[in-house]
């Protein structure tokens, strides 16, 4: 092996945990007991990089737990999914994951699906930029046209459906709803997560408009979707969930059967 | 009613909506009245982000691994009460 | 008879000071952010670069890259890296693109920090290829930054300045020298700033890099804390006498005080700068560039 992959290899092991450092310390010099406090530093930062990026991307998270808390799952989260990019915003995809592993996260049990709403909301905050689709664009068709027609969500759209009224708590946590706090945790909420110009939003979704939505984001046809958010919801109203979308701007593009996207 | 009627009843509905104003604006244009800047978060590559700091810049910091962490919980999740179980999908 | 003029001071523009800077406009000849913050598709951070960078001449300042990384895994990875960064440089059309003399990942994980390497022949001929493959892929010059390490390897063949200068030779990269790091090694491990500093090549200096540490029971720490030290202005001196006009630039990163105070070190900065020149029209000793 070269000697610069071994040195690497070995510097890595003392940053993953003190055990490490022994094997790192015959390369380093100087006195050793300073190069384990040396390297006790290095450790230190990458703990704090993990730290202070899961803080930016969970930022309701880290408000429900308390500081000292959230510390200790990002820690706890770093040990087992260390960073894998060179660029730090994209750390922590895998954090709802750890979180509903995680045993002092039980008694939190809404905290999961919650981290997973507020990855959404990092991802769509640097989605790419888009003009949503204007309602000129269904003027042009026929009922068997817009039966067959595929939507296609614009960049950062993102649905979420929780046994925990999700979309209530990260709404509520936000600095424009004042601090009060006023959620029904028994409530199941489905949510949805966009790009409005640059501000992410969120919204709590009722059922059939989830069912109808999630179909529409996968592929289907409008007929298609709404046949199975029917199915669920016999009060569903087509007209109200396209109209819904467009004044939030939901819809990047309609693609016509044959089309290729 | 059957399926096909009622689809059709729908997309009626969809298309008598005729062309909808689109309150939704382009990136840019919403961008330009709300001030990208107060939107635009900070960047996890910038040293020292949230807590000490990290990567250009060094955190003056032993890490001690403390391996008995207590997790007691200090933040707003006491005010939303402690519900331990799921309720049933809706 | 006549000098260049030292290149007005820059600062590395950080989210608190966006709107101030945006709508205030201060004079400044640089704005330096981390490119990895602006490795987005779209949204609010890449248009408040775009903004900026209609105002100012931009430095991309590269912190994930791991030039230095021996892992052939991670190096494929970090061909992403590279690819994100090549489309940011289309984008920004920056006056500078800078990166480390450091490694960060192995075997998969990246430590997102700064980590030292042994200055050996065999890491010289790793990161001189290394560099050479973003240049070419980027089609302009790499500054590559020196580090401020906490430990140093048994192995080195050589210092890191000399290190740096067989870089400069071998690859047409230039350097981005941090007076601040320069000083904080100087101190820890016990050499003098000014015989390092007359290893490198001072004609490769396309920016200057000036912040503050923390000193501490373990030594400096590089915090981008505080205000330039006292020894560092003076460094900043000995470059601008060596005849380096590129511009310094102002870190700040823990701590962020108000902007203000960043520009007020900005100032001292120039001034430096203009006295240096100053004196040396005055006492004749001026290099014919």
């Amino acid at each position: 092996m070269s000697a610069l992959l071994d040195a690497q290899r070995r510097f890595a092991g003392a940053l993953r945990g003190a055990a490490g450092e022994s094997a790192m310390l015959p390369l380093l010099a100087g006195d050793d007991e300073r190069n384990r406090a040396l390297l006790g530093i290095y450790r230190g930062n990458s703990v704090a990089s993990a730290h202070a990026a899961l803080t930016l991307a969970y930022p309701v998270c880290r408000m429900l737990t308390g500081d000292d808390y959230f510390a200790g799952l990002a820690r706890g989260h770093w040990a087992e999914s260390p960073s894998r990019d060179g660029d730090l915003n994209r750390y922590g995809a895998g954090f709802a994951d750890f979180l509903t592993r995680f045993e002092p996260v039980r008694a939190l049990p809404y905290l999961p699906d919650l981290a997973r709403l507020e990855w959404s909301v990092h991802v769509a905050m640097s989605a790419a930029d888009a003009t949503p689709l204007g309602g000129e664009a269904f003027a042009r068709l026929d009922a068997d046209a817009l039966a067959a027609v595929r939507l296609r969500p614009v960049p950062g759209f993102a649905l979420h459906d929780s046994p925990w009224p999700v979309a209530d708590i990260w709404l509520q946590h936000q600095p424009e709803a004042g601090g009060t706090l006023d959620i029904d945790l028994s409530a199941a909420q489905c949510a949805v997560v966009w790009r409005d110009g640059f501000r992410v939003r969120v919204a709590a979704l009722d059922r059939g408009m989830h069912l109808f939505w999630t179909d529409i984001a996968g592929g289907a046809a409008l007929g298609e979707a709404w046949a199975s958010a029917s199915a669920h919801d016999a009060g569903f109203d087509l007209a109200a969930a396209i109209e819904c979308a467009l004044a939030a701007g939901w819809l990047l593009a309609l693609d016509m059967q044959g089309e290729s996207p | 009613m059957s399926k096909s009627v009622a689809l059709h009843a729908a997309l009626a509905s969809v298309l008598a909506l005729g062309v909808i104003a689109n309150p939704a604006s382009a990136a840019e244009e919403k961008g330009a009245k709300e001030k990208c800047f107060g939107i635009a978060k900070k960047g996890a590559n910038d040293c020292a982000t949230a807590n000490g700091s990290h990567s250009c810049a060094g955190q003056a910091k032993v890490d001690n691994e403390p391996n008995e962490w207590v997790f007691v919980t200090t933040g707003t999740c006491e005010k939303m009460g402690g519900k331990t179980t799921a309720p049933k999908k809706g | 008879m006549t000098t260049t003029p030292v290149s007005p001071t820059g600062i590395g523009l950080r989210q608190p000071h966006y709107a101030r800077v945006l709508e205030e406009r201060p004079s400044l000849g640089l704005l330096e952010v981390h490119s990895e913050n602006f490795f987005h598709e779209g949204g609010a951070s890449l248009h408040v670069l775009e903004r900026a960078r209609a105002l100012y001449p931009v430095s991309l300042h590269g912190v994930g890259l791991a030039l230095a990384s021996a892992d052939a895994g991670c190096r494929a990875r970090a061909e992403v890296h590279l690819d994100r960064l090549a489309r940011l440089v289309a984008r920004i059309e920056p006056a500078f693109v800078s990166e480390h003399l450091c490694w960060g990942a192995v075997d998969g994980i990246h430590f997102n920090d700064l980590l030292p390497f042994p200055y050996t022949g065999e890491a010289l001929t790793l990161v001189a290829a290394r560099i050479r493959e973003v240049q070419d892929r980027l089609r302009r010059p790499l500054l590559i930054e020196n580090l401020s390490a906490y430990v140093q390897f048994r192995d080195s063949e050589m210092s890191e300045a000399e290190f740096l200068a067989e870089l400069v030779c071998l690859t047409g990269c230039g350097l981005l020298l941090d007076l601040n790091n320069l000083y904080v090694n100087a101190r820890n491990f016990g050499f003098d700033p000014l015989v390092e500093l007359d290893r490198l090549p001072m004609h490769a200096v396309g920016e200057i890099h000036l912040a503050g540490h923390a000193v501490t029971g373990h030594g400096l720490i590089d915090t981008h804390g505080s205000h330039v030290c006292d020894d560092v202005w003076s460094l900043l001196r000995d470059v601008r006498v060596r005849g380096v006009t590129a511009p310094a630039l102002i870190e700040w990163d823990t701590d962020l005080p108000e902007l203000d105070v960043l520009l007020a070190e900005a100032v001292r900065a120039d001034r430096i700068g203009r006295e240096v020149v100053a004196g040396l029209q005055e006492s004749g000793h001026v290099c014919a560039a």
